[in-house]
């Protein structure tokens, strides 16, 4: 096989605490002064990945924090040797680990460049020719010429960036390095990603941006607690990944936000809201919408008494505290007379066009007989929406718009 | 009023050396290259007030930031801070690596002055907040950015003096996080404390704010309400967000917008230069005040395509306008290929062609409480 590839086979990396910690550790316990003893002194960050990687292949690494990403790639970069198991690179590998790791502070920027070339495997000539056009791209003015001790963060990241778009990389590792700069700069410098990652003959991101995933990989791999789950078409990965994510999370979510939920029915006698449900096209409740998907509020409203003019009023409020839409039920024309005892009500609402987020559902009833009226109950839910529709951008709202084009 | 923080003819040099024998030059006459990071520069900021600082990467933010809070001392000028301050600066500066989450959390509340009994009780309260659970017993040197970064914000806004500044870039995590963040941000605001925040970018942090500093290379371009200073913002970066992309397809001429009875009328001219049966067109509508982007919308998405041909088409889009908008960018980038049209596989040849940015104002309407306004069907069953 002369072809360039990435073969693991079965690898696995254990990470061990020191004995001089496990020692310190030892003695805090009994001074009794201290909880950091750790709960294993073995941390199996990979447990026997096996994966092939071919020529074409842009791989992107998503999952949790601490499921080991980081760990494997940094064994396939070759910074790390596995504990077992086997690891075969045929081809020139490029890293890119987290942004302005690697420069060197006392050094000018100018210089900077030039080393990072010659580690990248490239001659001092051939970055000779090409460094006008990364310190184009970087855009820093004189500050080139002075050690990177003086940058700014965001000009740190700029020139970090500059350097890895100039070189012709056979295998690109990125590591968590594509958000950069002011909004000028980041158009850029994605726009730019991307020529990179078209370049690259293999090319594995890690990210936490599905979106960026989604966008320049043809291949994904979801991995938990040092694990491959799965892999496949990023389209379909990142969309598993993020309903078991979710749907682990559902729970938490109500938990978190139960604070902030609220339940009235104190109010004059006892109106109330009861069970207020989020149903999806086929009438299953759940919390967790995609955008686009079709969305129907169902609730119980209990009433002592018959009342003649209720008014229900419907708000989608974000975790920022923005009210998205507002809708009382009299303006969209409906007046029921609701008899004393239970009446389930359902509001269809359409396609979710909300952006991704948390948004607290508020329903309330107020009596609208006399004029203004007064809340007679309340009651609130959280739902989650989550958006494979047009990962890239969260706006508030995604319009439909009737075209006109001549 | 009186006035919390005042500065005055505030210049701050860094030395720039551009290596060891300049260092050694420098130390012995005195002398050396500066770079003017602040070039005199005066405000004040009334008690209880917030104030945005804006501007492009290296105008001279963070340096302020730091100024005012004292972590960089040699400075040009008056600077008066009066009051205790709390600050969200680098996180590297102020929590120890080698203490665990819990540590650095009674280290710093210790150090802020609070009782025993304080501490006690504020730090599950901190614990809960930063949402570490079990690795709160952690090392911090195992912990990545965003850990560290949730572990500072918790901690030091669990207990905020009369004045906290704010550097944005600090604000992270998931949508809860950052939401929890903001009403914390607001909360601290709305107790009548002077805060500070460096904004990085167009983000809520604006909506906090009711005034607005904007640095240029160091110096004041101009202070001012939030809205203005941003609006000014963009007209002198008019121009710079255009074209960013390749210009290959199609370029876009021209947005112009009309509003006439609660709907804003978008009508765009776009040029196209090569036929091609792939090509949609997007528009973005950024809320100025609330520093979000407020509604996107795409050809693809309705079902609609640029016709292939050469020239220039006019593109008229029509929404209602949002609640509230009163200063707003509107974005207009043209897409090329089918990968942009939701639920189809991501494909290989999609890409950006080209872009323009314009500000815009808008007549103020009547202000309703719900952003966007769609009506839903409800009914009973029986």
């Amino acid at each position: 096989m002369d072809e360039m590839h990435i073969i693991c086979n079965e690898v696995s990396k254990n990470y061990h605490l020191s004995w001089l910690n496990l020692a310190l550790s030892v003695c805090g316990n009994l001074l009794g002064k201290q909880k950091i003893f750790a709960t294993n002194r073995v941390v199996k960050a990979v447990q026997k990945v096996s994966v092939t990687i071919n020529r074409g292949e842009r791989v992107g690494i998503i999952g949790p924090n601490g499921a080991g990403k980081t760990t494997l790639l940094r064994m396939i970069a070759g910074l790390m040797e596995p504990t077992s198991g086997r690891i075969e690179v045929e081809g020139h590998v490029n890293c890119v680990m987290t942004l302005g790791v690697g420069l060197r502070e006392d050094l000018p920027g100018r210089e900077n460049i030039y080393i990072d070339g010659e580690i990248q495997g490239t001659s001092r000539k051939e970055i000779s020719e090409r460094i006008d056009d990364i310190i184009n791209f970087a855009d820093l003015g004189e500050f080139i010429d002075y050690p990177v001790k003086t940058y700014s963060s965001g000009m740190k990241a700029r020139l970090a960036f500059a350097m890895i778009t100039h070189i012709e990389p056979e295998i690109l590792i990125i590591d968590e390095a594509l958000s950069v700069g002011d909004v000028n700069f980041s158009a850029k410098a994605s726009a730019k990603m991307k020529d990179i990652c078209a370049k690259g003959k293999i090319v594995i991101i890690v990210s936490h941006n599905l979106g960026a995933i989604m966008d320049m990989c043809n291949r994904c791999l979801w991995m938990d607690q040092g694990r491959i789950v799965m892999d496949g078409n990023p389209f379909e990965v990142t969309k598993a990944y993020l309903e078991t994510v979710v749907t682990q999370e559902e729970g938490g979510i109500r938990d978190k936000m139960k604070s902030r939920l609220v339940n009235e029915q104190t109010s004059h006698d006892d109106f109330a809201i009861r069970s207020m449900q989020f149903l999806d096209k086929q009438g299953q409740a759940k919390v967790f919408f995609n955008v686009g998907e079709d969305l129907t509020i169902s609730f119980v409203i209990y009433c002592p008494r018959a009342l003649a003019r209720p008014n229900f009023a419907l708000r989608f409020i974000r975790s920022d505290e923005i009210v998205v839409t507002e809708n009382l039920s009299g303006e969209d024309g409906f007046v029921p007379e609701l008899l004393e005892g239970e009446t389930e009500i359902w509001i269809k609402s359409g396609p979710i066009r909300y952006g991704k987020g948390l948004y607290e559902v508020v329903l309330q009833l107020t009596d609208a007989t006399n004029g203004e009226g007064t809340i007679l109950a309340a009651l609130s839910e959280v739902i989650k929406v989550e958006n494979f529709y047009y990962p890239y951008e969260n706006p508030i709202y995604f319009h439909r718009v009737s075209w006109g084009i001549n | 009023m009186t006035a919390a923080i005042q500065v005055k003819n505030l210049t701050y040099d860094y030395r720039l050396l551009k290596n060891p024998r300049e260092l050694l030059g420098a130390v012995y006459r005195g002398g050396g290259r500066r770079y003017r990071a602040l070039a005199d520069v005066n405000f004040e900021v009334a008690r209880g007030e917030t104030l945005a600082v804006i501007g492009a990467n290296g105008a001279g933010k963070s340096t302020l930031l730091k100024v005012l809070a004292g972590v960089l001392p040699n400075y040009q000028g008056m600077v008066e801070v009066k009051g205790r301050h709390s600050a969200i600066l680098e996180v590297s500066t102020s929590f120890a690596r080698l203490l665990t989450g819990r540590q650095n959390i009674r280290r710093h509340l210790f150090m802020q002055g609070h009782s025993k009994t304080e501490i006690a009780r504020l730090e599950p309260e901190i614990i809960e907040f930063s949402e570490l659970g079990q690795v709160i017993d952690h090392r911090l040197i195992t912990y990545s950015n965003g850990m560290k970064a949730k572990l500072a914000f918790a901690t030091i806004t669990s207990a905020v003096n009369e004045i906290l500044f704010i550097d944005e870039l600090l604000v992270v995590g998931d949508e809860y996080f950052q939401g929890k963040s903001y009403r914390r941000i607001k909360e601290i605001c709305s107790t009548g404390r002077t805060v500070i925040i460096a904004s990085h970018n167009l983000s809520y942090s604006e909506r906090l704010c009711q005034r607005a500093i904007w640095l240029d290379k160091g110096r004041v371009q101009k202070i001012g309400p939030t809205h203005e200073i941003w609006r000014s913002y963009f007209e002198h970066y008019k121009g710079v967000f255009d074209n960013i992309y390749p210009k290959e397809f199609g370029f876009i001429d021209d947005i112009k917008l009309q509003v006439a009875n609660g709907t804003m009328k978008i009508n765009s001219t776009i040029v196209r230069l090569k036929p091609t049966a792939d090509l949609h067109y997007q528009l973005a509508i950024h809320d100025i005040d609330r520093g979000l982007m407020a509604a996107l919308m795409n050809t693809s998405w309705d079902k609609i395509r640029i016709p292939a041909g050469l020239g220039p088409l006019e593109v008229r889009a029509e929404i209602p306008v949002p609640s509230g908008l009163e200063y707003g960018l509107i974005g207009g980038v043209l897409v090329r290929g089918s990968g942009a049209i939701p639920g189809s596989e991501i494909q290989d040849a999609w890409g950006w062609d080209n872009s323009k940015q314009v500000y815009v104002e808008l007549p103020q309407v009547e202000r309703k409480q719900g952003y966007v306004s769609i009506p839903m069907e409800w009914m009973k069953c029986t």
